[in-house]
């Protein structure tokens, strides 16, 4: 593992904006898998039905694209995505003229979210787009992380936790548990490989049904 | 980098090239990394060749923003898989050509009117523009050369020579009108009313110059 100090890319959504920008459609693709799931959740607060979820979710990251150029890095780039993502709601919303009330109430409450930062879900505001069979779906990949985690060393452990849910960059990370960045970077590495491999079977029975 | 054919068909491709086997170790701990931001820019042409040419490493791609989504307590609403929602994607942007940043587009670009496209605008000003030169040529001709009436200004007049110099006794020059002097004199009233309720005469602005002490 290198440990030598390194000049990392400080964001690397720029960085794959900058490479689509280039002609590299594959770090668009990098980036809509990235967050695929994170603008259904929210396209999900506003709609009820999951199939104009999956449109809408879609058309996000088409128009997305279109307007990449753009994109000048001053904010994140999901919070570009994020306003995209409600416009693209609300102008399909108002075109098919779905329960106006509850859209008004569903987007209020989004941009509520983006102000806050804080995601939440609505308490019984929206109608919740997810099936019996993807709530299951979603505990059990949840359980098997959990699970995961738990049977992972300690420094790695610590480590990813540090990054995934504390938010902490490498450097910091490195601070916090005395170590190399490089040894940072090898321990995250080696906590994601642990739990993929403990969730891959789980997600190869359930391709198909959901992922 | 040319989007190949096999970058639409999902995730969950096989086959690995038998160089991006040896390598898939490396790139996906740089896969990882970059998924945190610590991607080298020259590792990125490596990885991104890897990540075109390996469904494992475009898988990993995936499962690592899972495995974060899972850890922040953040449960997925898609009923569909990520491949096929991908597929779905990159075909709507298929004919697209790529975006270009907006500051290059700008200085590249002229400006459009909004209704350029449009072109009745066109002939509506074309039309216009017609009948205003015919208006303009038409009165010229009808109008008689000789002016019908007095030419009041055919040259300038002469500029009076009526500004005469006058040293005040503090040595400051002032430019004085002896015409406009005695017409004010003619016509105190107008000099409107001072401080001390009486006209002012020619006073018509003041100054806070005080001599020092």
């Amino acid at each position: 593992m290198n440990d030598q100090p390194s000049s990392p890319s400080p964001d690397a959504d720029t960085l794959l904006v900058q490479r689509t920008l280039a002609g590299d459609q594959r770090a668009f693709e990098m980036l809509v898998v990235k967050y695929q799931r994170r603008v259904e959740r929210l396209i999900g607060r506003m709609v009820r039905d999951s199939d104009l979820v999956q449109d809408i979710a879609q058309e996000t990251f088409i128009r997305a694209y279109r307007a990449l150029g753009q994109f000048r890095g001053e904010a994140q780039f999901y919070t570009w995505l994020y306003r995209i993502a409600v416009n693209t709601a609300k102008k399909q919303l108002m075109e098919l003229k779905r329960d106006p009330v509850v859209l008004m109430s569903s987007l209020k409450s989004a941009d509520e979210d983006e102000t806050s930062g804080v995601e939440h879900e609505l308490n019984g505001q929206v109608a919740d787009a997810e099936t019996p069979e993807a709530v299951l779906a979603s505990k059990e990949i949840a359980e098997a992380v959990n699970a995961a985690m738990e049977a992972l060393p300690k420094e790695l452990g610590q480590a990813i936790v540090l990054r995934e849910i504390e938010g902490l960059s490498y450097e910091e990370i490195a601070e916090a548990l005395d170590c190399p960045i490089g040894t940072v970077r090898s321990r995250i590495f080696r906590a994601r490989e642990a739990i993929s491999a403990r969730i891959k079977p789980m997600l190869e029975r359930q391709t198909g049904k959901r992922w | 980098m040319q989007h190949s054919p096999q970058s639409s068909t999902g995730l969950s491709d096989s086959g690995d090239a038998p160089l991006i086997r040896q390598t898939i170790v490396p790139l996906r701990e740089q896969l990882s990394a970059l998924a945190d931001g610590d991607c080298l820019s020259q590792d990125w042409v490596y990885l991104s060749q890897g990540y075109a040419e390996s469904g494992e490493l475009q898988q990993a791609w995936s499962d690592y923003h899972l495995i974060g989504d899972a850890l922040r307590g953040q449960r997925p609403v898609s009923s569909v898989s990520s491949a096929d929602f991908l597929k779905a994607v990159m075909a709507g942007i298929a004919d697209d050509a790529i975006p270009q940043p907006v500051a290059l587009a700008a200085a590249t670009s002229v400006p459009v009117a909004a209704n350029d496209d449009v072109f009745r605008w066109k002939m509506v000003a074309g039309l216009a523009s017609l009948v205003a030169i015919s208006s303009v040529v038409w009165h010229l001709v009808s109008s008689p050369l000789a002016p019908a009436g007095p030419q009041l200004a055919r040259s300038a007049p002469p500029v009076p020579d009526a500004l005469q110099r006058v040293v005040t006794p503090s040595g400051a020059v002032m430019l004085r009108d002896a015409e406009l002097d005695q017409f004010m004199a003619a016509h105190r009233q107008w000099g409107g009313m001072s401080a001390l309720q009486m006209p002012a005469g020619f006073l018509r602005n003041a100054t806070y110059e005080n001599p020092s002490r």
